[in-house]
């Protein structure tokens, strides 16, 4: 049995021997594979296959489902509604619908479960989309102890999104310990980029852990180093990733005729 | 004069890293100032020149490097010596897995073209008691040695820029002054090769025939003396003069330029376009004074390949091969990556392939799934050949 265990990135598509697939080239020096493990998705103590060890949700508490319209405080020239079609988890998700005179550092709140505690969670996840193209720190999303975010305790930015594409943000809280009993959750349209629609969905804190997630090996190119993972690895949330993989390399093979 | 007789080595090296080449690109020692051949102290950009009154035999090269930065063999499409300018590659075409390092990794005494320390996958030179049918190369006095490396194009599965070393160590035994050559050869533990020297002679003598036809053509004897002064070296065997009855060796190899069809015999052959380049073509026509004997293979096959079959239009009973990853007889002697376990290749036949009077083609076979052809990026299967050419007078 050989085994390989290396850093890993982001995995999209690439195309090896002319196939298309979600390729991973093992480090320079490891011994080529002449089998691996692709009849499923192994058990992470199987020790076989891939398995991927990086900081993943360990455990989470959701802040605000979104399936009711935000309405703790809903300033001019913003309209918020609930969007049945166009969700991403449950029933519904926040639309909110920004009227080009809004003003740059207004706040749109939500009321959350009075005296939400966070301190034993390290990050911030949700989903959010927005209908035109914007870049780091347009949106920051607010965490208060009072009321309508009016000192808001976390003030995270939202990354740049891709226009009409929802986007699964994580945002590491910066002072956990002092978000002791959150009530308020805030959209701040900081910047002034004109009319646009932002959808909501899905505010959770999460615990961010170290975690063994075994892999499907869809493929491989037999006495090289190559193989392809049935699904892509998205490195922002795999975030500081090792793979190890098993596999077996010629010079052991039982069957090598030398 | 002073006189000399011995073996040594002499490092054509390429440092590629630091004046690089491309795709399809063929450089020679000597193209650029940093391409040189060293021995000892001696370091010159230029081909290796004999003295006027020397003979020498090219015995073997071991080829070491290129690897790029993911530890893979670079592709080389042919190297072949050049012998005072002349490309001696007719039947020379030497790859990246063909003549390995002999002190790359453990020392490995199973490689089968292996004299002491000497590399002879040419042959053993006479000078050091090789056979009366060796192939060495031979090299007169003034005659000059070089080594021309090609680099295969993009579509052939070459990389576009190559930047890593890459040295060719040539072995190499010697005789300055005419009474050493004789003495040498008086020396030989070979008695053809004795019995004629002390005669002033130098013979070549080969005995080729195959049992299997005995019956359709009769053992040929390829005998040819010629005086035992330097003048005459280089009309031996493997030499720019040699003249009929000849034996030439031959080390080449072959990849699929297009995909197998299921279940059926691709025959690499260059007509239909089988094989990339003319050279490839592993079809043979033995007629009744060229014939052809191959002895080892190295395979490096594609995972969908099954079977190997040495045809030969005299015979009902073909060797055939199964030549899977999983049971791959023909061990190549390099593999393509450098982490890859070493294997001692190439594999002597268990009967060598012989072609006399007849024709003979390498036939591939899949196991169900095409073989793609080699292309960028794309892999299909490789054989070497190591054998011989006979032509008789």
């Amino acid at each position: 049995m050989a085994f390989a265990l290396f850093p890993i990135g982001a995995v999209g598509l690439s195309t090896v021997e002319g196939v298309s697939a979600y390729w991973v080239r093992l480090p320079t020096g490891s011994k080529p594979i002449r089998d691996i493990y692709t009849a499923g998705v192994p058990a992470a103590t199987d020790g076989k296959g891939a398995v991927m060890m990086a900081l993943g949700v360990l455990d989470s508490l959701v802040i605000d489902d979104c399936e009711d319209a935000w309405d703790e405080d809903v300033p001019a020239n913003f309209t918020v509604s609930l969007d049945t079609t166009d969700k991403v988890v449950g029933t519904s998700s926040v639309k909110v619908d920004i009227a080009a005179a809004a003003v740059a550092g207004t706040i749109l709140c939500e009321v959350v479960a009075p005296g939400t505690a966070l301190p034993k969670f390290t990050h911030l996840e949700f989903w959010i989309k927005c209908s035109i193209a914007t870049t780091a720190g347009d949106f920051k999303i607010h965490l208060d102890d009072t009321a309508k975010c009016a000192n808001a305790i976390e003030v995270l930015n939202v990354p740049a999104l891709a226009a009409n594409t929802w986007t699964h943000v994580r945002l590491a809280l910066a002072t956990p310990q002092l978000d002791s009993a959150i009530i308020s959750l805030g959209l701040e349209y900081d910047v002034d980029i004109g009319a646009c629609t932002v959808h909501l969905d899905d505010f959770r804190a999460v615990r961010l852990a170290t975690v063994a997630t075994p892999l499907q090996v869809s493929q491989f190119v037999q006495d090289d180093v190559y193989f392809a993972l049935s699904e892509a690895v998205d490195s922002a949330y795999h975030q500081n990733a090792l793979m190890l993989v098993y596999y077996t390399s010629p010079d052991e093979d039982p069957t090598c005729s030398n | 004069m002073v006189k000399g007789f011995g073996r040594m080595t002499l490092n054509f090296k390429y440092p590629f890293s630091v004046v690089g080449t491309t795709a399809g690109a063929s450089i020679q020692c000597g193209d650029d100032p940093v391409y040189v051949w060293e021995h000892g102290l001696e370091r010159y950009s230029k081909p290796w020149e004999l003295a006027p009154d020397m003979v020498a035999e090219l015995e073997g090269i071991e080829v070491i490097g290129g690897v790029d930065a993911f530890g893979r063999r670079v592709p080389i499409k042919r190297i072949v010596p050049v012998i005072s300018g002349n490309d001696i590659g007719e039947n020379i075409s030497i790859n990246e897995h063909m003549a390995p390092a002999l002190r790359d990794g453990p020392n490995d005494p199973s490689y089968p073209f292996r004299d002491r320390l000497a590399c002879i996958n040419f042959g053993k030179a006479l000078l050091m008691g090789g056979g009366a049918n060796t192939t060495s190369i031979k090299m007169g006095p003034s005659d000059t040695l070089n080594f021309k490396i090609e680099f295969p194009t993009v579509a052939h599965g070459g990389d576009a820029v190559i930047n890593s070393d890459l040295e060719i160590k040539a072995h190499i035994a010697f005789a300055k002054g005419a009474d050493q050559m004789l003495n040498a050869l008086r020396s030989s533990p070979v008695a053809e090769v004795a019995t004629a020297a002390a005669n002033n002679q130098i013979r070549q003598y080969e005995v080729l025939g195959d049992l299997e036809i005995s019956d359709v053509i009769a053992p040929q004897v390829i005998d040819r003396s010629v005086p035992a002064t330097m003048d005459w070296w280089s009309s031996l065997n493997m030499g720019l003069n040699a003249d009929d009855p000849q034996i030439k060796r031959i080390i080449t190899y072959t990849k699929n330029n297009q995909p197998t069809t299921p279940n059926q015999e691709m025959e690499m052959v260059r007509d239909g376009q089988y094989v990339q380049v003319p050279f490839q073509n592993f079809r043979w026509t033995a007629t009744e004074k060229k014939f052809y004997r191959f002895t080892h293979v190295g395979v490096i096959p594609h995972r969908n390949m099954f079977q190997v079959k040495f045809d030969n239009g005299n015979s009902r009973y073909p060797m055939i091969f199964n030549c899977e990853p999983n049971d791959n007889p023909f061990v190549m002697p390099q593999q393509s990556l450098v982490a890859d376990i070493r294997r001692g290749g190439p594999t002597e036949l268990p009967r060598a392939y012989t072609l006399m009077k007849g024709i003979g083609s390498v036939k591939v076979t899949d196991n169900g799934v095409s073989i793609p052809a080699w292309a960028a990026g794309v892999r299909g299967f490789e054989i070497a050949l190591w054998g011989y050419e006979y032509t008789l007078q």
